[in-house]
């Protein structure tokens, strides 16, 4: 099966699941709002919009409503490759899946992408709208280019993200409760809400080892900067993440293979 | 029987409901601790960025306190939500409730057998907390400024939970409400009733609202008694306000939760799924 049958069966599937289920469509166009909203409003209640702007250098809401939407994009990543493993798992499906022709592997890289270019898309009901309100012409391509950044973090946390599922499966079962807890601690690390630079050193160290950490970061010097950030500085962060998700696929893809193999020798659970 | 008897009975009855819950929760699964650092972990990404909006001169870690303290009043209305008043829908759902319903006991002995549960689960996840929040701004400094307050502050508190729990777990068990909806509530009801923001900090029309619940008396209290903020009216009718209200509001809550279970009775149940 070529990959471009198997992102179209997968679309299918996902879109199919979307029209069926308009209650989650209107959540995904809703989420960034009511996470924008949250934050602002307990936000200003600690201290001010005033604040916000001189530390950040950013208006409050446009800094939220972009991470509500990279949070919303990069989620969607990290969310089908982490379940997939223990889905399969569960409904039984699994056996279908290791003995398919197709790769696990590449399975895996493919079934997100459906999600992503809907989120993505969905960025011209949050993104464009505030931005063209706010700030004019100016302010619509801003936010189109944000909307092209956070589907580069999603896509290139790919590889991670299956690192991350197929070595917890093996190193402690398959666990939805346990990817529960790396699914915010990936947003925090990502610096998704709260920008890296300010965190302790520590954890921005583990920060930098994440692909997508750099295009988030780079979508804070985009707002900052209004659109404009130096070109250097683009390059540095583009060429970081590129190389970190393309250092880390062999090492996912062995992670998919062990994982496999386990399954095969150990047989599926029922 | 005898009074006494039905005394020994109850405590029996909550007993087992515990030692099942115990063994259920907290040895057989490791979801219960799981889920607390999940929690736990969702709540400070959701916090960290209100550091953003603090005044220079404000300390960091007085905005730490106020997140812990925010997080804190946040999770006692998540436990009354899911633990108290969802539970009734769960039980329920899994069959338990009709077992307690025909076996004469009192619903209150579920109550009375999760409570100590849930404390123990707001201990335990108020301790991720602080760590969380230590690790990634710095440690909150707690101050019990006035401990009779802070007492006062959390028995009210304790009292309104349990009579929103019982109005919730009761329209939940006689109607179809969703999931959804409980889930929406949960989210909305700490924060337009002054649950995380201090009154003062609040739009006024938000105020007036907030003020008209039972619910922002003993949150502001307690705030108060940690040195956190500045009451908007005073003291003594703060106070008289915090003991009147939410005991009238048990009062109410049971009376509705006696109807609605006498219509549950008479009506049969509305639906049997959970979402």
């Amino acid at each position: 099966m070529s990959v471009f049958s198997l992102i179209k069966s997968e679309m299918l599937l996902v879109y199919g699941e979307l029209i069926r289920r308009k209650q989650a469509l209107f959540t995904y166009v809703a989420y960034p709002y009511i996470m924008t909203f949250f934050i602002i409003f307990v936000g200003s209640s600690v201290g001010s919009l005033e604040n916000f702007e001189a530390r950040v250098g950013s208006n409050p809401f446009l800094f939220f409503i972009t991470a509500s939407f990279n949070f919303l994009v990069i989620l969607g990543i990290v969310d089908d490759v982490l379940w997939s493993p223990i889905y399969d798992d569960n409904i039984g499906t699994l056996p279908y899946v290791l003995s398919s022709t197709t790769p696990w592997f590449l399975r895996l890289l493919i079934i997100p992408i459906p999600r992503l270019v809907l989120t993505v898309i969905l960025g011209f009901t949050s993104l464009v709208p505030l931005f063209t309100y706010l700030e004019g012409l100016e302010g619509l391509l801003t936010s189109l280019l944000l909307m092209g950044l956070a589907g580069l973090a999603g896509l290139l946390l790919s590889t991670f993200a299956i690192l991350v599922a197929c070595s917890i499966s093996m190193l402690m079962g398959e666990s939805w409760r346990l990817l529960n807890i790396v699914r915010p601690l990936m947003m925090i690390l990502l610096g998704v809400f709260y920008p890296r630079v300010l965190m302790p050193l520590a954890v921005r160290v583990i920060s930098y080892l994440l692909p997508s950490s750099h295009v988030v970061d780079l979508t804070l010097y985009t707002l900052v900067g209004k659109g404009t950030p130096e070109v250097l500085t683009v390059l540095t962060l583009l060429g970081a993440s590129t190389a970190l998700a393309v250092a880390y696929g062999p090492l996912s893809y062995s992670s998919t293979k062990s994982l496999e193999t386990k399954k095969l020798r150990e047989g599926v659970k029922t | 029987m005898s009074f006494s008897d039905r005394i020994r009975l109850f405590i029996n009855s909550a007993k087992t409901v515990f030692v099942s819950y115990v063994k259920a929760e907290l040895l057989r699964s490791k979801g219960f601790f799981l889920g607390l650092i999940s929690m736990a972990t969702w709540l400070a990404t959701l916090m960290l960025p209100m550091t953003l909006f603090r005044e220079p001169e404000t300390p960091a870690s007085l905005v730490s306190t106020y997140m812990f303290v925010g997080i804190a009043i946040f999770q006692a209305y998540s436990v009354s939500t899911w633990d108290w008043g969802w539970e009734l829908r769960y039980s329920l759902f899994g069959g338990v409730l009709e077992n307690v319903i025909i076996s004469g006991s009192s619903i209150f002995v579920m109550y009375v057998g999760i409570i100590p549960i849930t404390i123990s689960w707001l201990i335990l996840s108020l301790s991720i907390t602080y760590v969380m929040l230590s690790a990634l701004i710095t440690p909150p400094a707690l101050q019990i400024v006035n401990p009779l307050l802070l007492l006062l502050s959390l028995t009210s508190l304790m009292i309104v939970l349990f009579a929103y729990a019982m109005i919730l777990g009761s329209t939940l068990i006689a109607s179809g409400t969703s999931g959804a909806i409980v889930e929406f509530v949960s989210w909305i009801l700490p924060i337009a009733t002054g649950g995380i923001t201090p009154l003062a900090n609040l739009p006024h029309t938000m105020r007036l609202i907030a003020l008209l619940t039972p619910f922002s008396y003993p949150a502001e209290l307690l705030r108060h008694s940690l040195g956190l903020t500045t009451l908007i009216m005073p003291e003594e009718t703060m106070i008289a306000i915090s003991i009147l209200y939410p005991a009238a509001f048990l009062a109410f809550s049971y009376a509705y939760f006696r109807k609605q279970l006498s219509k549950l009775f008479k009506e049969g149940v509305k639906t049997a799924s959970l979402w």
